[in-house]
């Protein structure tokens, strides 16, 4: 081609820039959790799917929507892959379509939080500034030096 | 229609009239949308031997691939554009043999006009999906499919654009294969 031609074209390009590499550098950098939305939403889909061929709810994005107690476009965004789901949309979206999204397989031990409960104490009668709180035989702290604390309720052992 | 830059000085996009995006980001956007493709092999189900989450799953990763293989490209110096073109003639009939041979199951396509050995003009993209049965049972022409076939009338219309405007005289569009 001459220099004619060449000169001819690059007179028609516009000196407006293609979006590609922006997005694509920036899908590149977060591929890790895209590609887990993105297989998240495949699966809601394939659910979906047979959902509808067995008229089992929910068969369709409107009443996903309604499952999740969400609006559509949220679901529709949820459908795009791009989402950065909490744990709370997730465990709601294990439920609503019976799926298994997390598995806490993860979880080797059992643990269990054992809460005890405070004791009750008198208020003192003298104003000796004594302040801490006595826990059930678990923590015995002095609260005199902690700034944070400094507005504790006062209590005598 | 606009011809805009990309993100390497040879290689151009076509942004078609009422389109925000141009040709480029648009196909890639489409392939990075789990949606976009759910609906896609929902209507074109009978060209595919693998289920739909399979096959989304493989859009995906060519999607990556190329992804990748561009943005190293736009990085990397002098221009290495020719190596990712490769010639199809507009009405050639692909057999199953010579499909696989110029891209070995991989559904992905970038189409473009050469304007010359530097400088391509990208019209468009989609999911070609000349493998799996349809390779074994038939030959794939792009006008057998209505997606495929508004990509070559596109092609077209590029073409006799450009033709229009004194800038091209030969009658090749190019098929990019990863």
């Amino acid at each position: 081609m001459n220099n004619d031609k060449i000169n001819k074209f690059k007179a028609l390009v516009s000196d407006k820039k293609s979006g590609w590499l922006e997005k694509a550098k920036w899908r590149q950098e977060n591929q890790d959790w895209l590609d887990i939305s993105f297989a998240i939403a495949v699966k809601i889909m394939a659910v979906l799917r047979v959902n509808k061929k067995t008229e089992a709810f929910p068969k369709n994005q409107k009443e996903l929507a309604q499952a999740l107690d969400c609006s559509p476009q949220y679901v529709n965004k949820l459908l795009k892959g791009a989402e950065k789901l909490n744990i709370e949309t997730i465990s709601k979206i294990q439920k609503a379509l019976k799926i298994k999204i997390i598995s806490n397989s993860f979880i080797t031990t059992k643990i269990e939080v054992v809460v005890k409960q405070e004791k009750t104490f008198s208020k003192p009668k003298t104003t000796v500034p004594k302040n801490y709180v006595k826990l059930d035989d678990v923590i015995h702290h002095n609260f005199r030096t902690s700034r944070k604390r400094a507005n504790s309720q006062v209590y005598s052992a | 229609m606009k011809i805009i830059n990309t993100f390497v000085p040879c290689l151009y996009a076509f942004k078609y009239p009422g389109n925000s995006k141009d040709e480029l980001e648009r196909v890639f956007d489409e392939w990075a949308d789990p949606m976009f493709l759910n609906d896609f092999f929902e209507k074109n189900q009978q060209d595919i031997t693998i289920s739909i989450q399979e096959a989304i799953s493989k859009v995906n990763s060519e999607a990556i691939f190329l992804r990748d293989k561009l943005i190293d490209l736009a990085n990397a110096t002098p221009n290495q554009l020719n190596q990712l073109f490769k010639n199809l003639d507009n009405n050639e009939i692909i057999s199953p043999a010579l499909s696989r041979q110029k891209a070995p199951n991989r559904w992905l396509r970038l189409y473009a006009i050469k304007i010359d050995e530097n400088n391509y003009v990208i019209t468009g993209g989609t999911i070609k999906l000349d493998s799996g049965a349809i390779a074994f049972n038939n030959l794939y022409r792009m006008q057998d499919r209505p997606h495929t076939n508004k990509e070559l009338s596109k092609i077209n219309k590029c073409r006799d654009y450009l033709r229009d405007e004194g800038v091209l005289d030969n009658d090749s569009f190019q098929e990019i294969f990863f």
